[in-house]
């Protein structure tokens, strides 16, 4: 017993040590990097940064974030009313906005060489990055959702793979034929998904091109709620028809449901490309932009993606600046995009011969004209808030007008809780 | 007829506790293809073992299993030994702050754990341990329903023991730990399976708590699987088998005692 | 009980309180501080998104009780308690009664039983998702294959509170069913056999030999089970994140999601504080009731 006693209060004696062994450590500059905590990203993200070590002699240390977005961020606001914070952090582009509002991370327009790397990229994706005139983060990667289709499954349901549909109707018209049943009528291959998951998050991202492309905004010009509109109530009866009265499309999303041959036509982005490539050799992908309801409708796709961002509490801002200066530079930029870790957002990346041989990523690219941002005051509540509406008409069968209603009063009286 | 009965309850039960995670293993040898077919298959047709080379080399799972055997080791160790402490003191020694202590704990076990994570990390902060072992292992050092899990245990005991120990000279801490502790093995065998399981399945602190590799645990490991934007379920019951071993382990060593604890309803000796 | 022994010296007593004080400083500051610090947040408008932080007085607590989501949160934690915490006591019992039996092989029963804790939530979820995915998933493909239709499960808003209770019910049995074994196994033979000559069966002699002697433990872990499912949170976060349409959003996990997904510290904190204040209420009524049903037995 007195064994027992002993080693316990040498393992206590050893963790009071710790914390003393890690401050011994440095004293020099050293970056605090928070990258996103995805296995298959990570080495790619590593590697960049100790490109940028050997270049600038800066020693950075980079922590993997892990959890869900909404988990990440809390971690990042527990930190910061901790009176903590890393140097340079990603951080998912809808946030960037709230939090230069917060004032916890600094404007960029003051550094040097800033209007440089400001043109040098895409504009639809640094735009939402401003908040009242200055901007706060650079985007390192960005995606917009495109739809993906099963190649092999058009041809056998005598469409025309080469010729995705391009309006609502088509799209209707091609997720019926491309469903199939089993002998007791079960549905074997769904012909679309337009699937919910259990997060809002998602869910929004599916709901928002096509409420935008009916004319739909979040926030009217005066700031109030915009969902109780007829933008709206023809998302949900397009949404409605495919899920409920149709039956092509399932409730929910299906991991993997595309990958195995359940789902012929998916919403989905440029990030799943690598997976199927690696994991799913022989699947045939089209790729191409969403769907509008008519052909003249210029599309306007959600804004996805990561910024990098310089929180207001880091003391080594100039050298994170060179930081994200080096992973926005045209080589490395090029070098996540061809490692298949997110997608590039330089202007002239479009020319560059590798695209070429790659279309879908090109195709990808290219949409990014397209994007648009998803942002609003208190986006993370306004997604729920929206959310259960949205779930109130698909799975419930409430009548839209009166869900969307109550979506507005709820999101008008946190708007006005603000004030 | 009745044996059959027997064993045809037992089964059932057994079938439906063990059945997923039977599947969980089985499936972690298949190829996502198969994973995901219909209609389901139980036996691999393929085996494979490339979803474990996967999760194994995306995430450090050496470090974060020895890191989550550590925290929960001397987490256990520690609660443990202070609630044996703190409920010989509420039952032997009847101490005067026992009637204050019934309700503080009674407050422990009630109150979510949720609520202490803004000011806990705040504390840790201002002490200098985040991202430090200190730092993880802290909030575990001491819990509630030990104290409360060992005070009923020790009710039980026979009192005549203590008072022997005291006549033949023991100190109060030598009662503790020659005689207490080795009678109230089952009991304690009991807590520490308990408290281990539940340290080693805890995510938001490591997550909150740690930024270096070199610091997480196992929970952190299985939900970088379960985040990313593609998900692949084969890496995932990958990681959960991978996760789930070393408790399983643990549990088949304790087991014996385990069952033969009766914590709750005094001692045959 | 605790009459038969020597009185303590002055210098016993000061022992006691030295023993004490390892768990007093550690529940003090990893407790009852985190708690009051809570109290006073949520007196407050506390925001980590926007770093206000002013005095609100009861602002918080106003607008938490006047709200229809609270009152909803409510109503589903009741129904989540009443399947989860009533469940794992009835499943909990007939998996001890079953384990206590005398046959072959009963350490792999035992083991097979108890497996399901050791489980994390995220690994049931992955499970219980994909065996329950209503288009595809093995449980509706074998309810089909038997002439059934295929159900909505956890995205059934009128199915999906029951779906995750009773996941936690599969869960949570064979941690309650450890203590009623150990319970079980102290029943004194003797007792049972005199049962018996006397000609009570099986059930009879349940309830009037057995039940009673195991009734301080079964209170003990009611009110375990009971206060466990109250706090149930995790299940609600990784399988439904409180969908859908807000169906599955309980007390705790609309906590959670005030103060750590929207960052509103005050309002958070008013919610978890109400929170405890009826869990308090509610283990002192069941504590009032229990201790009438046990006698002087009971184990608190």
């Amino acid at each position: 017993m007195k064994r027992l006693v002993s080693c316990f209060l040498v393992l206590l004696m050893l963790v009071g040590c710790i914390p003393v062994l890690a401050l011994a450590e440095d004293s020099e500059v050293t970056l605090e990097y928070w990258i996103a905590g995805d296995p298959r990203r990570t080495p790619a993200y590593r590697e960049s940064i100790e490109r940028f070590s050997q270049e600038t002699g800066i020693k950075v240390n980079i922590t993997e974030e892990v959890g869900d977005n909404a988990q990440i961020q809390q971690k990042l606001y527990t930190m910061i009313a901790s009176g903590d914070a890393p140097d340079v952090l990603q951080v998912d582009t809808m946030y960037v906005a709230d939090m230069a509002k917060a004032g916890t991370i600094s404007s960029l327009d003051g550094f040097e060489g800033f209007s440089d790397l400001y043109g040098s990229v895409i504009n639809a994706e640094i735009t939402p990055l401003a908040y009242e005139e200055k901007t706060y983060g650079f985007p390192i990667r960005g995606n917009s959702i495109q739809l993906v289709y099963n190649k092999t499954m058009f041809t056998e349901a005598g469409l025309d793979p080469e010729n995705p549909p391009q309006t609502y109707d088509e799209l209707v018209d091609a997720a019926t034929k491309l469903t199939k049943y089993d002998e007791n009528g079960n549905v074997e291959v769904y012909g679309f998904e337009i699937g919910m998951t259990a997060d809002s998050h998602w869910t929004m991202h599916v709901f928002s091109p096509i409420f935008w492309s009916y004319g739909g905004e979040y926030q009217n010009a005066d700031g109030t709620s915009g969902f109780a509109c007829e933008a709206s109530v023809k998302t949900l009866e397009l949404w409605d028809k495919l899920v409920n009265e149709l039956k092509v499309s399932p409730v929910e999303r299906i991991t993997s449901g595309f990958q195995t041959g359940k789902l012929a036509m998916i919403l989905t982005g440029e990030w799943e490309l690598r997976s199927y490539r690696e994991d799913f050799p022989e699947l045939e992908v089209g790729f191409t932009t969403l769907p509008m309801p008519s052909v003249d409708v210029v599309p306007q796709i959600p804004l996805g993606g990561r910024a990098c961002v310089i929180p207001t509490m880091s003391k080594n801002q100039d050298a994170a600046w060179k930081l994200i200066q080096h992973v926005l530079s045209y080589d490395e930029q090029m070098a996540y995009t061809k490692d298949e870790v997110g997608l590039g957002v330089l202007n002239e990346m479009i020319d560059d011969p590798w695209f070429e041989s790659n279309p879908n990523y090109k195709q990808a690219l290219s949409d990014m004209q397209y994007a648009k941002p998803k942002a609003a005051t208190e986006i993370m509540q306004m997604d729920t808030i929206v959310f259960d509406a949205i779930q109130r008409v698909i799975l419930m069968g409430e009548d839209p007008m009166t869900a969307l209603q109550d979506a507005d009063d709820q999101y008008n009286e946190l708007l006005e809780s603000l004030e | 007829m009745a044996s059959a009965l027997k064993y045809l309850a037992l089964g059932f039960f057994a079938l439906i506790s063990i059945g997923p995670f039977i599947w969980i293993v089985l499936s972690s040898f298949k190829p996502l293809r198969e994973i995901v077919s219909l209609p389901p298959t139980l036996w691999p047709q393929t085996w494979t073992v490339s979803n474990f080379v996967s999760a194994w080399n995306a995430v450090p799972y050496g470090r974060y299993l020895i890191n989550s055997i550590m925290v929960s080791t001397i987490s256990t160790i520690s609660v443990v030994f202070i609630s044996c402490l703190a409920a010989y003191s509420i039952v032997i020694l009847r101490s005067r702050l026992s009637r204050f202590i019934d309700v503080l704990v009674a407050i422990g076990i009630i109150m979510p754990t949720q609520i202490t994570f803004i000011p806990m990390f705040q504390m840790a902060k201002s002490f200098g341990l985040v991202d430090s072992y200190a730092g993880l292992i802290m909030p575990y050092l001491s819990t509630a329903f030990g104290v409360y899990m060992m005070t009923s245990f020790f009710r039980m005991l026979p009192y005549s023991l203590v008072d022997a120990a005291r006549i033949d000279g023991l100190n109060e801490l030598g009662i503790i730990t020659k005689i207490i502790i080795p009678i109230s093995r089952p009991g304690i065998t009991t807590l520490v399976i308990f408290n281990f399981q539940q340290v080693w399945k805890d995510f938001f602190w490591p997550m909150l708590i740690t930024n270096s590799t070199t610091l997480r645990t196992v929970p952190i490991g299985i939900s970088a699987f379960t985040q990313v934007d593609s998900q692949n379920q084969g890496w995932i019951l990958a990681a959960a088998t991978i996760s789930i071993v070393p408790l399983f382990v643990m549990y088949m060593f304790f087991q014996k005692q385990f069952y033969e604890s009766t914590a709750f309803s005094g001692m045959k000796l | 009980m605790n009459k038969q022994y020597q009185a303590l010296s002055k210098k016993q007593r000061w022992i006691g309180v030295v023993f004490l004080l390892p768990f007093m400083l550690h529940f003090t500051i990893f407790v009852i501080y985190p708690f009051f610090a809570t109290v006073l947040t949520s007196f407050t408008n506390q925001d980590l998104l926007s770093l206000k932080n002013d005095f609100v007085g009861l602002k918080n607590y106003q607008k938490v009780l006047g709200e229809t989501l609270f009152a909803r949160a409510l109503k589903n934690t009741a129904v989540y308690l009443l399947i989860d915490g009533v469940g794992v006591v009835i499943f909990g019992m007939l998996i001890a009664l079953c384990l206590n039996l005398r046959v072959k092989g009963l350490s792999f029963f035992r083991t097979a039983c108890y497996l399901p804790v050791l489980f994390d939530w995220v690994i049931v979820s992955v499970v219980f998702k994909f065996m329950l995915e209503p288009s595809f998933g093995v449980v509706n493909y074998i309810i089909r294959a038997c002439g059934g239709t295929g159900q909505g499960f956890l995205t059934d808003p009128n199915q999906a509170l029951i779906i995750v209770s009773l996941c936690s019910v599969w869960k949570g049995a064979g941690y309650y069913a450890v203590f009623f074994l150990a319970a079980l196994q102290d029943v004194p033979k003797e007792l049972k056999e005199a049962a018996q000559i006397d000609g009570a069966g099986r059930v009879q002699s349940f309830w009037k030999i057995t039940l009673p002697q195991i009734m301080p433990v079964a209170i003990f872990v009611v009110l375990i089970s009971l206060v466990g499912s109250l706090k149930g949170f995790d299940q609600f976060y990784i399988m439904t994140k409180g969908g859908p349409a807000r169906t599955t959003t309980t007390i705790m996990y609309y906590f959670y999601e005030t103060a750590f997904t929207n960052m509103k510290a005050g309002k958070g904190g008013a919610i978890a504080i109400i929170f405890t204040a009826i869990v308090l209420v509610f283990v002192g009524i069941q504590k009032f009731f229990m201790n009438r049903l046990a006698g002087s037995e009971g184990v608190n």
